[in-house]
């Protein structure tokens, strides 16, 4: 059932990806609808974070196009996929570790001009993670890896997107606050504006609130079906 | 115990230590952010001077003119180095080695090219203020006390500039994590030129002050650069205060040691203490260690 | 005549030095910016031992008599110790930290001091007034003191130099060296110590520029600090990179090319020309075509490996070298056995065919190639991979680890891991991303210290020997990200897997000539059948960076075979391959175990892991959580829960 018309906020058609003579990506096509949250999964290597940088632009493609509201993305960069509403977590480091928390988070809204915009981000974030607002002048690096994560995300919204790309967003935190933290997602892309992309390796934590999942191994997607349907599989071996 | 001598001595070495942590911070900023071995700083330093003779000592135009172009000049020169030679560079993906002796390249062609214009003998820039002013046992001119103060002045507005401004920030993110700074949008080209213009600013600033204690030579800029270099890899690559701090340090005890050893041997000196340390301490005195 | 005889001789300096800095520089990769203070070492040195008693100093300086008015070849000989000497000081901190940017501030500080000591040390040098007058060189009674008299001489010592370091770069030795260009760490995991080889070749460097220092330094008769200073070695260096890296060719062409810019710029400039523009001009000339060469050609006029003799070599005669290569493979074994064993049939066979020159696997082969056709059958393929006859897999443990345990800063990578490999069988390790499983492989082979625990190897505890000492005792290790040395041949890396070879050796390749001859085509031959054992020989003379990624990983197995290690642990062989290669590395490695090796395997894929182990370690946050096989583990629920999240 794939209704691509004004539904799909994102398409990936056909990328293929590699690093010098290493092929990293063999034809692959996602897409992102209106208001839901898609799941990339699979083994490590498969491809998934390639992916997801390649949508991001800050990769170049051996062939194949990324479709943005319907409309080829020509000129690839970070700088100009965050203008387009689009923001991205990376799996590892995902903040500036000996930058403050403030700065961090004036980073997040680096490419945001409006004064106004920045402090309602700022407000809205804060009231999403008051831990934040608590801690504001001390140096990032020294929270735990729970709450890195959660000023990951911070730094993400605070550019306000319209689409998030999120890798592994629950690696290195405890599980209580990983449901946390996908529920809180689910709750602000069910709120309107926001769709959510994500690569994950939890899949048992992440299913429940992914309305669809890819797999993929070895750089191809081999199955693309519902959240639920993909959750009562019960186990992945044969996927990975 | 000759007094007076270790006070000469150490006003000494207050001065030139403020000009190396000037040339450390210079390096220091470009070399954690673009990983370039920036030689080619020399240029930058040398032209700053020229610049400035140009204005004030042929031109006849007043002092503080000069000053300005030979600001400008010395951004002019960084900012064409990294448009013209380092960023051709960097999109055919070359090896360290290719940015360090292409940046060798631009110093020497430099270098030489200053010299055949201007010809090799000292050109002084005249009009600086000089007056004299006695501290107990020896003395301090102006030129050396607005050196030390408008040295350390730069050294801490860039240090105010990259904790309190976003583009400082900005700086710091894409030395620490280039990867997280595109992801939120940060475009590392336009910091790179930023940082260029910073760096190169403050070579400027050294040499003009280098100047208005001497002259300007052709060859004025290679021994700078040079310890720019020392200052960073001793004070810690990592850290902009680690940077000014080492080359503090270093210009000390440079001119302090010419209470035991002929003066002539001050660098050989520095050459020694760098030696030692970094068999003991490669990240530098005050770096982080690499994993 | 004499004029030019000059000229001539500054070029041949130039070249001098060019050779032998390209060894360091174009064949080992090490950046050093000092080469101008060695030849300055060399030439005070020799001077100051060889003058005949007389005062230096003065002009403010204290006047001190120095001088020992020792023979000129024997100075020579004595100032390229020195300069050796000095050489070990410099290279040997920044060797041994592997950081190439340390290296390049040692030796330029290194460059700017010595400059200054002999500027400053007046008393002895005379400082910038120069020091003279030195004694021209001579044999018995005839006196080298003219350009012209002394042309030949830096003829000689150009061709010796030349000799030299084309020998050393051209045999097993500059074969590591151009390893340690691209990937010392590689380099280690097969057995050789970079550090010392850098440190060798810096100093033989060194010595060589000396040797060139001594010489000008007899021909000029007079000598000052400013010949020696940084701009020269940026001369020197620009004279390598212009010509070509790792090309004696290349360099030679490169220093006639700067060599030649003063006079001409002196003969167009005319008379503010020789009064000092000339060099000034020369400067910015080459200053700019440094820039230009870095962007545009960096890889030099005569990039390497191209020679004259191999840009003209005839279609057939390359083929027969191939076929050579393919004949010598039969009836050989994989190991790097005795080169007297086999040496004599391979030596007598390439006697027949008249290869040319001791390591000149480019050369001309003779049309009889023909005869030497030949290649051996599947079942010999087999019986090549079994090594000393097969060994049955027997059960024992060959390597145990226990109590493994590394710290980084905060996190515990590996805690208290213990398992044992059976001989013969695929060991699987498996788990999360961030598990330990790079880690523990650094940990065996040495490259990182553990914490605690131990690594037991057939009884013995190996327990932080580095990787060069677990190669020679028989495990070997891949890279997930191949590491194989980019800008050789598919030939020559996996020839750099070979242990034992005698070429290596300095003392080999300029003495015991013929036993390095023989340990090469031994290693070549076991190369050769490494490269057929995974399908590969037809890509032999290919360079590896041209080849294709599956191909690539099939190449780095073929160079860890060629290690006749018998404990092997592969790092994700089938990452980033496409999936007609991922059946052939499936394959290769079945055939590893068929032969009695014992394998470690890291994959990700789960289904890769089901076809390949016997048993499968699992490992979670540096733990192992569970052991079996790939079926007993899936029905474990603990590891399903870890696997997929909770």
């Amino acid at each position: 059932m794939t209704e691509t018309s004004n539904d799909t906020v994102l398409r990936a058609e056909r990328v293929s990806v590699a690093y010098g003579k290493r092929p990293v990506l063999f034809d692959v096509s996602i897409e992102l609808r209106r208001g839901e949250i898609a799941a990339i999964l699979g083994h490590n290597g498969a491809g998934k974070t390639t992916l997801l940088r390649s949508i991001f632009g800050v990769l170049p493609m051996r062939s194949g196009k990324i479709i943005l509201d319907g409309e080829e993305v020509r000129h690839a960069s970070g700088t100009n996929s965050v203008l387009n509403g689009l923001s991205f977590t990376p799996a590892e480091a995902p903040i500036f570790r000996n930058l403050t928390v403030k700065q961090n988070l004036e980073l997040g809204a680096y490419m945001v001009r409006d004064a106004t915009r920045k402090r309602v981000n700022l407000e809205r974030v804060l009231t999403l993670f008051p831990v934040l607002g608590e801690r504001m002048n001390e140096q990032a690096g020294k929270f735990s890896g729970g709450q890195q994560r959660l000023l990951s995300l911070a730094i993400a919204m605070m550019t306000g997107p319209r689409i998030m790309l999120l890798d592994e967003p629950s690696l290195g935190i405890a599980p209580s606050l990983v449901e946390r933290i996908f529920s809180q997602l689910k709750e602000l892309v069910s709120q309107g504006e926001l769709s959510v992309l994500l690569v994950e390796q939890n899949v048992r934590a992440s299913l429940p609130f992914v309305d669809r999942a890819y797999f993929m191994r070895h750089g191809h997607v081999i199955l693309e079906e519902s959240g639920e349907r993909a959750l009562a599989r019960g186990q992945w071996w044969d996927l990975y | 115990m000759n007094w007076t001598l270790l006070a000469t001595l150490a006003i000494q070495g207050v001065v030139i230590g403020s000009s190396y942590a000037l040339l450390g911070a210079a390096f220091q900023i470009v070399f954690a952010t673009t990983g370039i071995f920036h030689l080619a700083q020399s240029l930058v330093y040398s032209g700053a001077a020229y610049a400035a003779f140009c204005i004030s000592g042929l031109l006849g135009l007043p002092l503080w003119l000069g000053v300005i172009v030979g600001l400008m000049s010395g951004v002019i020169i960084g900012l064409g180095i990294e448009l013209g030679v380092y960023r051709p560079l960097r999109r055919r993906k070359a090896a360290m080695m290719g940015f360090f002796l292409a940046s060798l390249g631009v110093a020497t062609a430099g270098t030489m090219a200053t010299q055949l214009v201007f010809g090799s003998y000292q050109r002084a820039v005249e009009g600086f203020p000089n007056v004299t002013w006695s501290l107990g046992v020896t003395t301090i001119t102006s030129v050396q006390l607005s050196s030390i103060v408008a040295g350390w002045t730069c050294i801490g507005l860039l240090y105010l500039f990259l904790k309190k401004s976003k583009y400082g920030y900005a700086i710091l993110g894409v030395s620490e994590n280039p990867n997280m700074a595109q992801a939120v949008g940060i475009a590392p080209k336009r910091v790179f030129l930023l940082v260029f213009a910073i760096g190169s600013a403050l070579a400027s600033v050294s040499s003009l002050f280098f100047t208005f204690q001497g002259s300007a030579s052709p060859t004025m800029g290679t021994t700078p650069t040079l310890l720019g270099f020392i200052a960073v890899f001793f004070g810690g690559i990592s850290s902009l205060p680690g940077a000014a701090l080492g080359g503090f340090i270093l210009g000390m005890v440079s001119s302090l040691s010419g209470m035991f050893v002929n003066a002539k041997y001050a660098n050989v000196i520095m050459f020694g203490v760098l030696f030692v340390l970094l068999i003991f301490r490669p990240q530098g005195l005050f770096g982080r260690k690499a994993r | 005549m004499e004029y030019w005889s000059d000229v001539a001789i500054q070029i041949l300096l130039l070249m001098g030095l060019g050779i032998s800095l390209n060894l360091l520089l174009g064949y080992a990769g090490q950046i050093s910016m000092a080469h101008a203070a060695f030849y300055g070492i060399g030439a005070y040195a020799a001077a100051l031992l060889s003058m005949a008693p007389s005062i230096t100093g003065g002009g403010g300086a204290r006047e001190v008599e120095t001088g020992l008015g020792i023979n000129v070849w024997v100075a020579l000989v004595l100032a390229a110790i020195i300069a050796s000497v000095f050489a070990f000081m410099v290279s040997v901190p920044a060797a041994v930290r592997v950081r190439g940017d340390l290296l390049i501030l040692f030796t330029l500080s290194f460059q700017l001091v010595v400059t200054q000591v002999m500027t400053a040390a007046k008393s002895i040098t005379s400082g910038a007034y120069g020091l003279g007058p030195i004694r021209p060189m001579a044999i018995g009674g005839h006196v080298f003191g003219t350009a012209v008299q002394a042309l030949p001489i830096f003829v000689v010592m150009v061709i010796v130099i030349g000799l030299i370091v084309r020998r050393m770069g051209e045999s097993p030795y500059g074969r590591i060296l151009k390893g340690i260009r691209e990937d010392q760490l590689a380099v280690s995991s097969l057995g050789r110590n970079p550090i010392t080889k850098i440190v060798v070749t810096f100093g033989i460097t060194a010595a060589l520029a000396a040797i060139v220092g001594a010489c000008g330094a007899y021909y000029y008769q007079f000598i000052a600090p400013s010949t020696y200073s940084v701009d020269t070695s940026i001369l020197i260096v620009a004279a390598i990179v212009l010509g070509g890296v790792a090309n004696i060719w290349g360099t030679i062409i490169g220093a006639i090319i700067l060599g030649l810019l003063k006079p001409l710029l002196e003969q167009i400039l005319g008379g503010s020309g020789r009064g000092g523009t000339a060099i000034l001009w020369q400067g910015v000339i080459y200053g700019i075509a440094l820039v230009l060469m870095m962007i545009f050609r960096p890889q030099g006029i005569l990039p390497e490996g191209t020679s004259f003799r191999r840009m003209f070599a005839r279609p057939e005669r390359r083929e027969a070298k191939e076929a050579l290569a393919a004949a010598a493979c039969s009836g050989q074994r994989i190991h790097a056995v005795e080169p007297a064993a086999v040496g004599g049939t391979i030596a007598s066979e390439q006697g027949v065919l008249g290869v040319g020159g001791p390591f000149d696997r480019q050369g001309g082969l003779s049309a009889q190639a023909d005869a030497a056709v030949g290649s051996a059958d599947e079942a010999e393929t087999t019986r090549l991979l079994a090594g000393e006859g097969s060994r049955v897999a027997t059960g024992k443990t060959v390597l145990e680890v226990s109590g493994l345990s590394k710290r980084f800063g905060g996190l515990q990578a590996v805690d208290e891991v213990s398992f044992g490999l059976e001989q013969g069988k695929i060991t699987g390790l498996i788990g999360p991303n961030g598990a330990g499983k790079t880690t523990i492989y650094n940990l065996i082979t040495g490259a990182l210290f553990a914490d605690s625990g131990r690594v037991v190897l057939r009884g013995e505890d190996v327990t932080g020997q580095k990787p060069h000492a677990l190669v020679k005792k028989g495990v070997a290790r891949s890279f997930q990200d191949v590491r194989l040395f980019s800008k050789m041949t598919a030939l020559n890396n996996v020839a750099m897997g070979v242990t034992g070879q005698a070429g290596e050796k300095l003392q080999n390749v300029f003495l015991g000539f013929r036993r390095a001859k023989r340990s090469e085509n031994a290693t070549v031959a076991t190369a050769m059948e490494c490269l057929r054992a995974v399908g590969c020989d037809s890509m032999a003379s290919q360079v590896v960076g041209d080849l294709s990624y599956g191909d690539q990983k099939l190449v780095a197995i073929a160079r860890l075979m060629a290690t006749g290690c018998e404990i092997l642990l592969l790092d994700e062989p089938t990452s980033g391959v496409d999936p007609d290669s991922v059946e052939k590395v499936i394959e290769v490695v079945r055939g590893l175990r068929a032969s009695g090796k014992t394998i470690l395997l890291i994959e990700h894929s789960v289904h890769l892991i089901e076809q390949l182990s016997d048993t499968v370690v699992f490992l979670d946050q540096g733990r192992v959580l569970a052991m079996g096989t790939m079926d007993e583990l899936k029905t474990q629920k603990e590891l399903t829960d870890l696997y997929f999240g909770t």
